[in-house]
């Protein structure tokens, strides 16, 4: 009972899906997803929709949910994203899926920064939620620290940031990845790095 | 202090509540599939087929018109036709022309103006003419014995402007029926002897 609640809370947006898993649970009906069965074969490799999903999706949404500052754009951009690569079925080459994605959510939210509408109604009021683990709660004032300091970066010097510290990325991957050369990026990163320093040690004065 | 290199660690911890759940990928997958109907519609161009659409209408209405029946009572929309007669004599405007029966049974003769013929020649007279859609009214007489290959035309124009083209051979005039009036004929080449 305890989790069917919680499912309700939790996707309170999706009222649907949360219907549909509570028929699930109490045996009245089969799991939502499974009216979708076909998910394979995403023309990625070895790698099915469900393994990429796995595998990325949670990624796409931090990194979007940095770029964004808001929780429910960050879930749109990965939305678009996954449903782009169900839809297009782009020929990804194996291992660059994760690559392919962030680049796209990346684009995306870069289009939603550009926007006049974002601009004024959400970055207007800016703030970082976190969203800690229970038992993380209250000792975490140096990490939300950092995650805000990126998150008020310029989009130029987040991205590079993201991309290079939070997924891992190389140099030369980022450059393909954001089209732009390998000198800029290192050039960014300096820099971000530069203006996070600043930033944290401001933090830390106050 | 925490390092841009902590960021990954950083991320787990504090964005540790922000995953893709399972009603993301719902989400993700009902678009999809909605998505994948709208590229369907995509490929329905509406306009191409409401003009194909229109253009099929029109040229069933016309092929319709033109397999409609002759009514012989309608004067507007008859069309008269003189058996070998030479049409040329008298051209008029076959659009507006109405029926031989027509004369014979309904035509008001105030409403002639005009009344001419390819062998005898015109009258323009309304009172002669008058007298002359009379005599056909009272005199003419409907037989099948009129010459096919009759050569003089006959046109009575009327006051709304619409024209009855028929073909003649004294003493028959040859329409949609054919009757016989020499007393028409006679009467016509008096009056425009009388005028001449």
């Amino acid at each position: 009972m305890l989790y069917i609640i919680l499912i309700s809370e939790k996707n309170f947006e999706g009222r649907e899906f949360s219907d549909l898993m509570i028929r699930y649970i109490t045996g009245r009906g089969e799991h939502p997803l499974s009216q979708y069965p076909d998910r394979t074969g995403i023309s990625s490799g070895t790698l099915s929709f469900d393994q990429l999903y796995e595998m990325y999706a949670t990624d796409v949404l931090r990194v979007s949910y940095y770029y964004l500052g808001n929780r429910e754009m960050a879930e749109d951009v990965t939305q678009d994203v996954f449903v782009k690569l169900i839809t297009n079925q782009p020929l990804l080459e194996e291992g660059k899926e994760k690559a392919w994605l962030l680049k796209v959510a990346l684009n995306r939210c870069r289009d939603l920064w550009r926007s006049a509408w974002i601009k004024k109604v959400v970055l207007g009021h800016p703030g970082f939620e976190a969203f800690p683990a229970p038992d993380e709660i209250g000792k975490m004032a140096d990490q939300y620290a950092l995650a805000e300091a990126v998150n008020r970066l310029k989009p130029e010097f987040k991205e590079v940031i993201l991309l290079f510290y939070y997924q891992g990325f190389s140099v030369t991957e980022i450059a393909g990845m954001l089209s732009i050369a390998e000198g800029t990026v290192s050039s960014r990163l300096s820099r971000a790095r530069e203006k996070l320093q600043n930033e944290l040690k401001g933090d830390v004065r106050q | 202090m925490k390092k841009p290199e902590d960021l990954r660690e950083v991320s787990d911890q504090v964005l540790h509540g922000l995953t893709a759940d399972d009603s993301l990928k719902f989400r993700i997958l009902q678009q999809a599939a909605e998505g994948k109907g709208k590229e369907l519609r995509h490929g329905f161009h509406p306009l191409p087929v409401f003009c194909t659409a229109v253009a099929a209408l029109l040229i069933a209405v016309l092929v319709l018109n033109s397999l409609k029946p002759v009514d012989p009572a309608s004067p507007a929309e008859m069309n008269v036709f003189a058996a070998g007669a030479d049409e040329t004599a008298h051209p008029v405007d076959r659009q507006e022309s109405i029926s031989l029966s027509y004369v014979l049974n309904t035509v008001k003769p105030e409403n002639v103006t005009s009344v001419a013929s390819s062998g005898i020649g015109k009258t323009e007279k309304t009172d002669q003419c008058a007298a002359l859609i009379r005599l056909l009214q009272e005199k003419a007489v409907i037989t099948d014995s009129a010459d096919p290959s009759a050569h003089e035309s006959l046109t009575i124009t009327f006051t709304d402007g619409t024209v009855c083209y028929i073909g003649a051979e004294e003493p028959f005039l040859i329409g949609d029926v054919c009757c016989s009036c020499p007393s028409f004929f006679s009467q016509l080449r008096q009056y425009v002897e009388k005028r001449e």
